[in-house]
């Protein structure tokens, strides 16, 4: 990781977006700042617009209007330069079923950049911080639901990014291996490895996270630690109370 | 109860099929195509008329005796004139030469004159041994140029309705001069006055000299494949099917590679591969090598069956030719145009169900439409101009070209740079629609 500095590792202004047929912004100027180290929960509602700014982020999509920086580089303007700044652990299980846990490692590193020696000690610090490293030459496919999990989010780690995007990297996996990821990953954070995390589980956002954003509608509706955002909004105990009572109680779907 | 848990299985299954509309339609719509392309193909393959470029040099009675006997072949079409033009002997060689027609035909100058002669002293000699000692008339060759990547099949049918047609007109002459030295014969040594008074009866000259019919045929054809270049080599059925069916083989590549496309779009490993610090293209580019690797060790093992196996099974061996970088760039072009493909199909595929369908009986249908199943000539007539749309027909045309035809880079570089750029177009049309696609939500 690069030497710490306050400057803002991503800073996104006025960030616009439309897709193609669509009348209705999915990203409506929304500006963002996060600095080193930061873990910064970044939820809303099914249709928020989470996916899309995580999109723009990581430079998968172009914004309208706005700018982003990240790492001091334009990144709509040169995304080459901050892909190897930034990892995403996508919600769905982005790996090959044939491939061993090793190999998917081996394979997302090496287009990383990673000398063999890199890839080797790295795949063998995260295979056994994730509990993986006796399976690891299994063949993807066989892995339980827990397992694919943790081998996704190793991928996401092994050129060890300045920014980490997590999207719901615990969605349907077990108590054991979820506390084991959030466990982890808070080590990493400690590490100044700065994260943005979605999730619909709130609590684990709550617990995870200093500051959370909530979004609505393609526009942040709340911003700043879980503690100060519950004691500001009157009848609400938790952030999962906060949560409605920002985005309200009505279904988006 | 099961009953019930069935219906509900069974309708859930027929509801998933429904909504993915275009994989229902292509369930239906290809398989139907298949059919009637193939059915079609295969009907009007034995009716199809060939075309037979023919040059009367000889402008006597047999030049027109063959011709009208030719001419009542249904399944032959004698072509004579050429853009109103009369064809010469040279321009048909050049056309054949040219794989532009299958087979030429060329009526030596002179024919019937020296035909009925050299009838005459057969039938002479067969009747006066000890009277007739000059040799017989030597008759030129009705040449007979075949294209050599005309089918076996084909090739004997029109050999054969030759051959019928030359013997028709042996036949003629032979009766004419035995029935006009018939009585010449049977008169010896029988007076006049006797031959007046008892005239001989109707003669049957093929029941009184059965040896002169069975054991003459003095009309000589001469059968040649004719190529652009020097070439001797015989073309057999391994030497056409070889090159052929591994063009076929080479094209199945596009199913599990656009399989692949489409596995890593829904899988969200795609998503993945774009957030890389690398271009996508270079992404595809190491798809589509791995893949062409494989097609080259397909197209070796293909080869090496024809070279070691096919003898062992008492069929010639395949010749691969002494052009290995020449054959080597054709099959480049083949392997960019099946590849290219592939990745187009799995660009613009929205499920693998779809893939699963379209791809094999597209592969199938330009193989059909291609002159793989079956040669483009034995197609019918209004379905020959659309296997110029078939890269599989540009792929076996480049193998024809340099294994049959003795052709070189000359000749192979239109059919390889036209493989080379439908892979290319393919790749780009293929990329473009899923850069579109991804700016919708």
């Amino acid at each position: 990781m690069t030497p710490v500095n306050d400057q803002p590792l991503l800073e996104g202004r006025d960030l616009f977006l439309t897709y193609a047929g669509s009348h209705v912004p999915a990203v409506n100027g929304i500006s963002l700042t996060l600095r080193p180290g930061e873990l910064c929960g970044l939820i809303g509602p099914n249709g928020a617009g989470k996916t899309t700014l995580i999109s723009i982020f990581t430079t998968l999509l172009r914004p309208q209007q706005g700018s982003l920086d990240i790492g001091g580089i334009d990144a709509c303007r040169n995304p080459g330069a901050v892909r190897q700044r930034i990892g995403l652990v996508p919600q769905d299980i982005a790996l090959y079923d044939r491939l061993t846990g090793y190999e998917n490692i081996a394979y997302f590193g090496r287009m990383y950049g990673l000398t063999r020696a890199e890839l080797r000690e790295r795949a063998a610090y995260y295979l056994d911080m994730f509990g993986l490293w006796d399976k690891r030459n299994r063949q993807v496919a066989a892995y339980s639901g827990g397992m694919k999990r943790r081998i996704n989010l190793i991928v996401g780690l092994i050129h060890e990014p300045e920014l980490l995007f997590l999207d719901e990297p615990t969605v349907g996996i077990d108590a054991q291996s979820r506390h084991l990821i959030m466990e982890k990953l808070a080590a990493l954070n400690s590490e100044r490895m700065a994260m943005v995390y979605t999730s619909h589980y709130l609590e684990e956002v709550q617990r995870l996270c200093r500051r959370v954003v909530i979004i609505d509608l393609g526009r942040i509706v709340a911003e700043g630690t879980p503690e100060d955002l519950v004691a500001q909004t009157e009848g609400c105990d938790n952030l999962a109370e906060l949560f409605l009572k920002k985005t309200g109680e009505h279904l988006r779907e | 109860m099961i009953g019930v848990k069935l219906s509900a299985s069974i309708a859930k299954e027929l509801l998933l099929l429904v909504r993915d509309r275009a994989g229902l339609v292509l369930l239906f719509v290809m398989p139907a195509f298949l059919v009637i392309v193939i059915t079609l193909i295969q009907e009007k393959v034995t009716t199809t008329t060939v075309e037979v470029l023919f040059v009367d040099n000889d402008k006597g009675a047999i030049g027109t005796e063959i011709r009208d006997l030719f001419s009542r072949i249904d399944t032959l079409r004698l072509v004579t004139k050429l853009d109103g033009a009369d064809l010469s002997a040279e321009r048909v060689r050049r056309l054949v030469a040219a794989g532009r027609y299958q087979f030429g035909v060329v009526l030596p100058a002179g024919l019937s004159d020296i035909a009925d002669k050299a009838a005459r002293q057969q039938v002479a000699h067969h009747l006066f041994p000890e009277r007739e000692k000059e040799a017989i008339a030597a008759i030129p060759e009705i040449l007979v140029w075949f294209d050599p990547t005309v089918h076996g099949s084909f090739r004997a049918a029109v050999r054969t309705a030759l051959d019928r047609v030359v013997a028709g007109v042996q036949t003629r002459l032979l009766v004419e001069h035995s029935l006009a030295l018939l009585p010449e014969k049977i008169g010896e040594g029988v007076s006049p006055q006797m031959l007046q008074a008892f005239p001989l009866p109707k003669l049957d000259a093929r029941e009184l000299l059965p040896q002169l019919f069975e054991e003459t045929a003095f009309i000589p054809v001469a059968e040649h494949f004719i190529s652009a270049m020097q070439f001797t080599r015989q073309p057999t059925a391994v030497q056409q099917n070889v090159p052929a069916w591994a063009i076929f083989g080479i094209f199945f590549i596009a199913v599990p590679l656009a399989g692949s496309l489409i596995k890593e779009r829904d899988s969200g490993t795609l998503l993945r591969l774009r957030v890389l610090p690398v271009s996508y293209l270079t992404v595809v580019s190491g798809k589509i090598l791995a893949y062409m690797a494989v097609c080259l060790v397909q197209f070796a093992v293909i080869v090496g069956a024809g070279i070691f196996i096919l003898p062992l099974l008492g069929l010639p061996a395949f010749d691969p030719g002494g052009e290995p970088l020449l054959l080597l760039l054709v099959l480049l072009g083949i392997i960019a145009a099946a590849c290219g493909y592939g990745i187009c199909l799995g660009m613009i595929g929205r499920t693998y169900e779809q893939i699963a369908v379209f791809a094999p009986v597209s592969i199938v249908i330009g193989a059909a439409i291609g002159g793989i199943m079956v040669p483009v000539y034995a197609l019918p007539e209004f379905l020959r101009p659309i296997c110029l749309i078939s890269p599989l027909y540009w792929g076996e045309s480049g193998f024809y070209d340099l294994l049959l035809r003795g052709g070189g880079l000359r000749e192979i570089l239109p059919e390889t740079l036209g493989l080379l750029a439908f892979g290319l177009a393919a790749t780009i049309c293929g990329v473009l629609y899923a850069a579109a696609k991804r700016k919708r939500p």
